[in-house]
Order: C-alpha cells, then sequence, then structure tokens
C-alpha cells in the first residue's frame, strides 16, 4: 500500500490550524466580514447613489433628471463644497470643527476625572474605596441625556430666562449661559458620563501593574516625573488610547446631549449645531438620506485615524505585559495628610455626578408638577387605575403595568444573551490577538471588531431592517433574534477591547508552561487564563449588559412595538409628556443594572469596580 | 384557517384608544387587534424597507410628512386610500386622496395670565424689531427645526408666494410703510425666517415638555410655537376642573393660545389614513378608517381634545377651539408641492441662519 504524502501546502494549512488562535482569527474574520463590513459597505454605497424617490425629488434639476439607485456624486459634492448660502461651511465644516472640540474636551474631562480617581484608588491608601469605586460607574448605567437633563436642572436659572434651577434655589447663583447651554456643558456631560470608561480601563491595568517596576526605577534614583513618563505612562498607553477612543467616538456622534443643551439664543452665542444633529437631519429626511451617509462616513474616518494611532501604540513590539509568572506586589502610595480631606472631597465631587441625578430622577418621578414638592404623588409607580384626567388611555403606575414588566423582562433577556455573545467573543478576539500580535490578520480582526463602535446606532439598525425584508431573511423581522444579533455586533468593541488589553497583560510563559505540561487549549482558558484576569474579563460582559439595557437608538427599528423594550417605554412616556413615569423607568433600568451588578459579584466575586480595585 | 391579527400602526395614541373601542364594538374584532407606535422618523425606513420588498408591514398606517407620502408611499403605489364617505361622513374631495385621518395644528402659546392676546398681534414682532406701534418680542420659544421636521416645513413654508403674501400685509401694518424687495432676500419669506430664527429666544428640544412646564415660565412671558394639542399635558397642574364636563376647555383656559396675530397664526398640517398594497386584512383596514371617521370613532380617539380636527366636516372642534375651516385660513398650510420644489435652496438658507450667518 502506497504510503499517504502530505502536500507541502496542506502541511502548512494542518500546522496553521492546529493552533486555536489561528482558528479564531479565521472564523472571526469570516464572522465579521459578513456582520460588519456589508453594513459598513451599504453606507458607502448610499453615499454613492440615489436612496429612494423622495432623494430624487431633490437631488434631479431639470437638465439632469435622477432616479432611485442612480450613481452619483452629488451627495459628497452637495455637503463638502456648496458655497449656496455657504451650505457647505453651515452644514458641515463648522459643525464638524465644533464637534471635534467638543468630543476632545469630553476625552480631556473623562481620562482626568477617570484616571486621577482610579489612580487613587488603585494606588494610593485613600479611605471609602470601596464607595467611591461603587458609585463612580453610576454615570456611565444612566443613559448620556440623564446627565444632561442633570446638567440643565442643575445649573440653569432666571437669569437666562431658564426657569429656577437647584444652584440658584439653593445659592442664589446665577451662572453665565455658556456654563448651561452650548459646547462646554455637552462637552462636560459627555466627559462625565464616559469617565467611568476611563476608570474601569485605566484601573485595570493600574490595579495589576506590579509596583516592583516603580520602586525599580525610584532605585535607580529616576525622578517622580521621569517615572511618570517612562513606567507609568507607557503602561497604561493602551488603555488611555482606548479610553480616548471609545470617547471620542461617542462623544462625536452623540445626538441627544447637544440636542438637550442647545437652547440658547443665536445672539446669546452659545448656540452650536453639533455635527451629530446635522447627521441625524439628514439621516432622517428622505431627501437627504445619502448626505447623511456622507456625515456618517466622514465621523468613521475620524475615528478610524483614532483607532489607527491606538494600533500603532498597542501593536508594535513593546510589552505592556504587566501579569507575568512571577510574583508582584502593589504597593500604595501614602498620602499623609492629605488623606482624608482627599477622601471628602473626591466624597463630594463623585456623590454629586452619580448620586444626586438619581436622587433627582427619583424626586421627579414623585412629583406632579416639576419642582413643586407640595405636589408630592405615588401614583406614577403604584397607581392600578388609569391615571385620571389623562389622554394616555391605558398609563397606570409603571409598577402596575404588565407591560412595562415584559418590557422589562425582554431588556433584561435580551441585554443577558448579548453580554454573553459579545463577552465571550471579546476574550476569544483578545486572546487571538494577543498572541498573533503584529500579524495583519489579527490586526485586522481587532480593527473590524471595534468597527461597529463607530457605526452610528440607527443607521446600524437600518441596515439590519433591510436585511430582516430581503428574501430568505423576513424571518428575521421583528424576530427576538435579530435583536441579539445587532446587539452583539454593536457592543462587542467593548468586550474586544477589554478582553485584549487583559490578555495583552498576560505573558506568554503562563501559557506556554501549561502547553509543555499538554493542557488543552480549553481548560488553558478556563483554569488558567480566565481566572488571573477575571476581572477584566467580567467587565467585558458588563460593559456591553450595560449598554444593552439602556440602548435605544440600535433597537427602535427593530422592536416591535407589542414586544417593546424598557427604553422603548422610556422614550414613548417622555414623547408624550409623562415625564413622571419616564423618570421612573430610567430610574428602574439603573436599578436593575446595580441589582445585575451585585448578583455578578457574589457570584464570581467580580464586578466593574472590584476589577479596579474597590475591595 | 390562519388567524390573523389587524395590525395598525400609527404615531398617535389616539389610534390605540379608537382601536380599544373598536375591539369592543366588534365583537369578532375582540383580541385580535394590535396597535404599533412608532415615531415617524423611525417609521419610514420601516415602510421604505417595507416598500422596496413589497412586503407586508401593517393592515393599517397612519403616517404624517406630505413629502415622503407622496415621493416613497404614493408615487410608488404602496400606500392606498380608501374613501368612507357616507351620508354621516363628510370629506372634502381634497382629502380623499390621500385620505386625511387627523389634521393638527401648532400655533403660539404662553401662560395667558402674564401674556395674553396683547403682546403678540402681528408675526413680525417676533423677529425683534420694533414697529410703529408695537414692540419686538424676544422670547419666543422654537423645536430646533433640524430635530423637528415639521417646524422645518412651517419654516419652509413661510417662504412660498401665499405666505409672502400674509407677510407683506402683516409688514404694512406693523411698520407703516409697503414691504421693498430686498436684493439679499429672494422674497420677504426668507427674511421674516432669517430674522424669526436669529430672534428666536429659546430652541426648546420637546413641545410636550415645554407646554407642561408653560407655568415655569410665565414671569418669562415666554411664547412658544407647539402643537395646541399639547395643551391637554398642562392638564396635570389643574385638579380644579377634573369632574366638569367640558373639563379640556377649562383646564387649558390657563395656558392660552392666540388667534388674532395679523400675519399667521401657526400651521396647520395632516396625518393620513391609508392602507398598504400588502395589507392582509384590507377589508377590516377600511371598516376601520370608516370607523375613525364617524363620529363614534373620531370620539372614541380624540375627542373632546383642543388640536384635533377629523376631516369628516361633520365632526365640530371642541368648544372654544375655532374649526378647522377656521385655522386654515389663520395658518399657513402644508403645500407638499411647494416643499418639494423649494426643499434644496430653503433648507441650505436656514441652515445658515441658524448657524448664526
Amino acid at each position: 500500500m502506497a504510503e499517504k504524502t502530505i502536500s507541502p501546502v496542506g502541511n502548512r494549512f494542518r500546522t496553521y490550524f492546529s493552533k486555536p488562535a489561528n482558528i479564531i482569527t479565521v472564523v472571526f474574520l469570516v464572522i465579521l466580514v459578513l456582520t460588519v463590513v456589508l453594513p459598513l459597505s451599504t453606507l458607502l454605497l448610499g453615499s454613492f447613489k440615489i436612496n429612494g424617490n423622495q432623494e430624487a425629488v431633490y437631488v434631479s434639476t431639470f437638465d439632469n433628471p435622477v432616479e432611485d439607485g442612480d450613481f452619483t456624486f452629488h451627495h459628497w459634492v452637495e455637503l463638502l463644497t456648496s458655497k449656496e448660502y455657504h451650505y457647505a461651511l453651515t452644514a458641515f465644516w463648522e459643525p464638524l470643527y465644533q464637534s471635534t472640540l467638543m468630543a476632545l474636551l469630553a476625552c480631556f474631562v473623562a481620562v482626568l476625572f477617570g484616571g486621577v480617581v482610579a489612580w487613587f484608588i488603585t494606588r494610593s491608601d485613600l479611605p471609602f474605596k470601596k464607595f467611591l469605586s461603587t458609585v463612580f460607574v453610576f454615570p456611565y448605567i444612566m443613559p448620556s441625556w440623564s446627565m444632561a437633563m442633570f446638567w440643565e436642572n442643575f445649573f440653569k436659572n432666571t437669569s437666562i430666562n431658564a426657569g429656577k434651577g437647584m444652584l440658584e434655589a439653593l445659592t442664589g447663583i446665577c451662572v453665565p449661559e455658556s456654563m448651561v447651554y452650548g459646547l462646554f456643558p455637552c462637552a462636560m456631560a459627555l466627559g462625565l458620563h464616559y469617565a467611568p470608561f476611563a476608570y474601569i480601563l485605566i484601573g485595570g491595568i493600574l490595579r495589576n501593574m506590579d509596583a516592583n517596576l516603580e520602586e525599580a526605577a525610584t532605585v535607580l534614583k529616576a525622578s517622580r516625573f521621569k517615572i511618570l513618563y517612562r513606567v507609568t505612562l507607557p503602561i497604561v498607553m493602551p488603555a488611555l488610547v482606548s479610553t480616548v477612543l471609545l470617547v471620542f467616538s461617542s462623544s462625536i456622534s452623540s445626538f441627544t446631549v447637544p440636542f438637550f443643551l442647545n437652547k440658547s439664543s443665536i445672539k446669546g452665542g452659545n448656540n452650536f449645531i453639533a455635527i451629530s444633529i446635522q447627521m441625524r437631519s439628514l439621516l432622517n429626511n428622505g431627501m437627504t438620506k445619502g448626505q447623511g451617509y456622507v456625515l456618517a462616513i466622514i465621523l468613521m474616518l475620524f475615528s478610524i485615524a483614532i483607532l489607527m494611532a491606538n494600533n500603532k501604540i498597542t501593536g508594535s513590539r513593546k510589552s505592556f505585559t504587566t501579569v507575568t509568572g512571577k510574583s508582584g506586589q502593589v504597593s500604595l502610595v501614602k498620602l499623609g495628610k492629605a488623606r482624608k480631606p482627599l477622601a471628602v472631597f473626591l466624597l463630594i465631587l463623585v456623590a454629586f455626578f452619580a448620586i444626586v441625578p438619581l436622587l433627582s430622577f427619583a424626586a421627579e418621578s414623585l412629583l406632579e408638577v416639576p419642582g413643586d414638592f407640595s405636589t408630592l404623588t405615588l401614583r406614577y409607580w403604584f397607581s392600578a387605575e388609569p391615571f385620571e384626567g389623562s389622554n394616555k388611555g391605558d398609563t397606570v403606575g409603571i409598577l402596575r403595568s404588565a407591560f412595562m414588566w415584559s418590557a422589562l423582562g425582554r431588556s433584561l433577556l435580551l441585554s443577558l444573551i448579548v453580554a454573553g455573545v459579545a463577552g465571550t467573543f471579546g476574550i476569544l478576539i483578545g486572546y487571538a490577538v494577543a498572541r498573533k500580535r503584529g500579524s495583519r490578520a489579527a490586526s485586522m480582526v481587532s480593527n473590524l471588531a471595534f468597527l461597529p463602535y463607530l457605526i452610528p446606532s440607527m443607521s446600524f439598525g437600518a441596515v439590519y431592517l433591510a436585511l430582516s425584508y430581503t428574501k430568505g431573511f423576513t424571518w428575521l423581522d421583528g424576530s427576538f433574534l435579530i435583536l441579539i444579533m445587532v446587539g452583539s455586533i454593536k457592543f462587542m468593541p467593548f468586550a474586544s477591547r477589554t478582553g485584549t488589553s487583559a490578555m495583552l497583560q498576560l505573558s506568554g510563559e503562563i501559557e506556554e508552561a501549561a502547553i509543555v505540561i499538554g493542557v488543552p487549549w480549553i481548560r488553558r482558558m478556563t483554569k488558567i487564563l480566565f481566572p488571573i484576569q477575571k476581572a477584566s474579563f467580567i467587565s467585558g460582559y458588563l460593559l456591553p449588559f450595560i449598554s444593552c439595557m439602556r440602548e435605544l437608538s440600535l433597537f427602535v427599528l427593530l422592536v416591535p412595538s407589542f414586544k417593546t423594550l424598557a427604553t422603548s417605554m422610556l422614550q414613548e412616556y417622555s414623547r408624550t409628556g409623562l415625564s413622571q413615569s419616564s423618570n421612573a423607568v430610567n430610574l428602574l433600568i439603573i436599578i436593575v443594572v446595580l441589582v445585575i451588578q451585585f448578583i455578578v459579584n457574589k457570584l464570581t466575586g467580580a464586578s466593574i469596580d472590584k476589577g479596579v480595585g474597590g475591595n | 384557517m390562519q388567524d390573523l391579527t389587524f395590525n395598525a400602526d400609527s404615531l398617535t395614541s389616539g389610534i390605540k384608544k379608537a382601536l380599544a373601542a373598536f375591539e369592543k364594538k366588534y365583537e369578532w374584532a375582540a383580541g385580535r387587534v394590535a396597535y404599533n407606535s412608532k415615531k415617524g422618523s423611525e417609521y419610514q425606513p420601516k415602510l421604505i424597507a417595507a416598500q422596496k420588498a413589497n412586503a407586508y408591514i401593517a393592515d393599517f398606517v397612519m403616517i404624517q410628512d406630505a413629502s415622503f407620502l407622496k415621493n416613497a408611499m404614493l408615487d410608488t403605489n404602496f400606500l392606498l386610500s380608501y374613501d368612507p364617505s357616507d351620508a354621516d361622513i363628510k370629506i372634502a374631495d381634497e382629502d380623499k386622496n390621500p385620505l386625511v385621518g387627523v389634521t393638527f395644528n401648532k400655533v403660539f402659546i404662553y401662560d395667558n395670565t402674564t401674556v395674553g392676546t396683547e403682546q403678540l398681534k402681528n408675526v413680525w414682532q417676533m423677529t425683534g424689531v420694533d414697529g410703529v406701534s408695537l414692540k419686538g418680542l424676544h422670547n419666543v420659544s422654537y423645536q430646533n427645526p433640524l430635530g423637528e421636521d415639521i417646524n422645518m416645513s412651517f419654516l419652509i413654508m413661510l417662504t412660498s408666494p401665499s405666505s409672502c403674501e400674509r407677510l407683506k400685509a402683516a409688514y404694512k401694518s406693523y411698520f407703516g410703510k409697503d414691504y421693498e424687495e430686498d436684493p439679499n432676500y429672494v422674497n420677504i419669506g426668507y427674511k421674516f425666517v432669517k430674522e424669526f430664527i436669529q430672534n428666536v429666544g429659546y430652541w426648546h428640544s420637546s413641545d410636550s415638555s415645554e407646554i407642561k412646564g408653560l407655568k415655569n415660565y410665565a414671569a418669562d412671558g415666554r411664547i412658544i410655537f407647539a402643537g395646541l394639542c399639547k395643551l391637554k399635558d398642562y392638564e396635570y397642574y389643574k385638579d380644579t376642573y377634573k369632574d366638569t364636563d367640558d373639563y379640556y376647555t377649562k383646564t387649558v383656559t390657563a395656558g392660552g393660545w392666540n388667534n388674532q396675530i395679523e400675519g399667521f397664526n401657526g400651521f396647520v398640517y395632516n396625518m393620513w389614513t391609508l392602507i398598504p398594497v400588502t395589507a392582509k386584512l384590507p377589508y377590516t383596514a377600511c371598516l376601520f378608517i370608516k370607523y375613525i371617521h364617524s363620529a363614534e370613532g373620531y370620539k372614541a380617539g380624540w375627542g373632546g381634545i383642543l388640536g384635533y380636527y377629523s376631516s369628516n366636516s361633520n365632526i365640530p372642534s371642541v368648544d372654544g377651539d375655532p374649526a378647522l375651516a377656521e385655522w386654515k385660513k389663520l395658518c399657513v398650510v402644508e403645500d407638499v408641492q411647494y416643499i418639494d420644489q423649494s426643499y434644496a435652496s430653503v433648507v441650505k438658507f436656514i441652515n445658515m441662519a441658524l448657524a448664526g450667518k
């Protein structure tokens, strides 16, 4: 019998696929091309064609009539260069410039606030760490517009004809209009909302950083600044860049915050039209959809530029390994006399931005007349009778509404499944990227996994909506599965970022030791790698969970009204003028997330804040 | 045989209430109807996707946005009209195809304990410039047209020939002289739009919230451009009239609106009731359309509330609210042809004004 020979190509193929990291890379490359590249190409194509009859009417001229589906450069030319009434300048260039400033300021606030608090909690002997760490993530659990709403309610004042806010009521102080409406408050609201990102990502690394590294530098007589610049900063740099990337991308495309905090008169000079407001306006109007796609693509290109900077830092051969097989130790900086004053200052600051908004939501849900405490009522929570005199039909207290409970149940189930899928995908991608660091395929998977974050939520939902109307896929229309699909893909970036950061921290020698003694891959993952970086990985599950619980735009086109989600109910209440009920739902969502965090903490011993150092 | 559910998609919760009453009236429909609520901008992509795939979306839809309806839905023959006219349902010919369900208006609303009709008598006051006998006003609140399509349509319509005639007459009355064409503007409507936008004192983000907080702006004397029907949200402040028959008209007197302004008093626009060509229960849709155009069905959905007007001329508006025909005379009325034809240019002009240029 002739001996079987294996060709060199077959041999290479077998060798390649004998490594789990390679299999993961190839599998995810296929998945991500199908779920990310195809939707992206829809956006790109949309920017070069006539999108529907309404747009055809808008683009057509007497000499050049166009039809639905025709190829055109019109959208690009119009938005970027039209001089008619300074259109390109006022609809694109100026909003882009101002929104970039806003996003950069938001990044600065988030990194500074989140990073400083993370340092104090992980590297100093500050008291009340557990409390600070627990409540610091609250602003991220709230929808971003909640922070904007709180900001307005706190700072608005009668000197700018905006009604009396909390600050004026308590102190009589009236801040200038530029602090209440416009670019600055938008940046602050976004920065504070995303500060927990910086806290989680930077804190996770600081916590695991071996103090021997800094001590060695101290022994070598390096100055404090040099230690910070040459030791600490390079180690936290991947997390820092990831934070900037996430915050910048989220801030520049945030619609609700600029929409909410942009109420001042044009003459006042604080009115600014954010690029996201322009994008939403263009995308929502059937006549200018193509221009909306152009804007979405340009915003993505901005974020891709930061993504490339991120890759340059994490993709180089510099090592950021902080968890090795050797023993490590964390020595805490002693704050001395500043310990207590600093703790009190941080407690007040964190409580102000994390707890006071919650109290204000609770209060608003209990007041018949906003701001008037003589009109306290529990009916928006408990009334079983339809609200008296209300035009809302069968609206009852949210805790008595079967519709509300089923919506909350669906939100919870969806978020749990999405977190499970996105979190696991994130760990696997992190493993492949770390093990195949520097390879083109790994870098492609890493980048593709992040791209969904850059696609505007509503456009992403619209692409999947179109898919559900395509022959062969109509079974997806209105299904729960399509919500799981879009949620898992859209929120995967959180998990893949945390997964990659955590895997990059792990020294290869740990897994290598297990390989030498023949431990199979699945056991290496579950018994060695996962337990070591459990805190970070759990963050990779919790972040998609939280994001999914409070997401609205992504699902709004896909969720059937009779099988609605909690956030859809919140929007519906808000739209119909029932701000008490919408505040109550908002609070309920936050409470549910906190309860889940608590349960996860009890069951696994891990949580977002524990990952940083809250224990 | 497959048991089908009658799906009704609409932005207005009035349909939800009408559907509940429809279920009670027709026993066979009980438990077999569903109301799906979607904001216009969120619903349009669904309609377009269904139209392109010629797929089922609902049995009945009620939508606004005249331009979208005409270009994306009627010209593609995806949405069809049914004429429910009979002895009790009288609908004007121009409202039959497409079939108008309910008409709305956006008007200038304020807390009438401090403002009243004396303050706002001429639309040119809202450009902030003083006239011969009246002062300019600086406290008008308007929802950003980039976030609210109806407000954009209103501004576009202000540049139309019919609005220009209204504006010229009001100009003469306010400034005591005829309007002379300004080379900086295409017409007087453009001039008004620019000066109005730059004089808006406050850009609110939600008509409902703004009207609900009307009392907070009493001292400011704020004048809010919002749907008249939103005055129903003001009711929560006024328990006094809760048990009276004319609940709405009594309670909303705390929030006044002006229909004696020279120039125009607001904007009138429609919501249409249509049947998708892919409907699975088209005859039930016809019956339901007939029902909501009848006095009984309309009452179930929108009865007794200011700011809603049936296209059935046999159904009067509520006490204290002028009839729809009167509002159409007093206000700028949405005209899809003008919006389509001028959109490209006027929107650029509005963007420029919003940027403070």
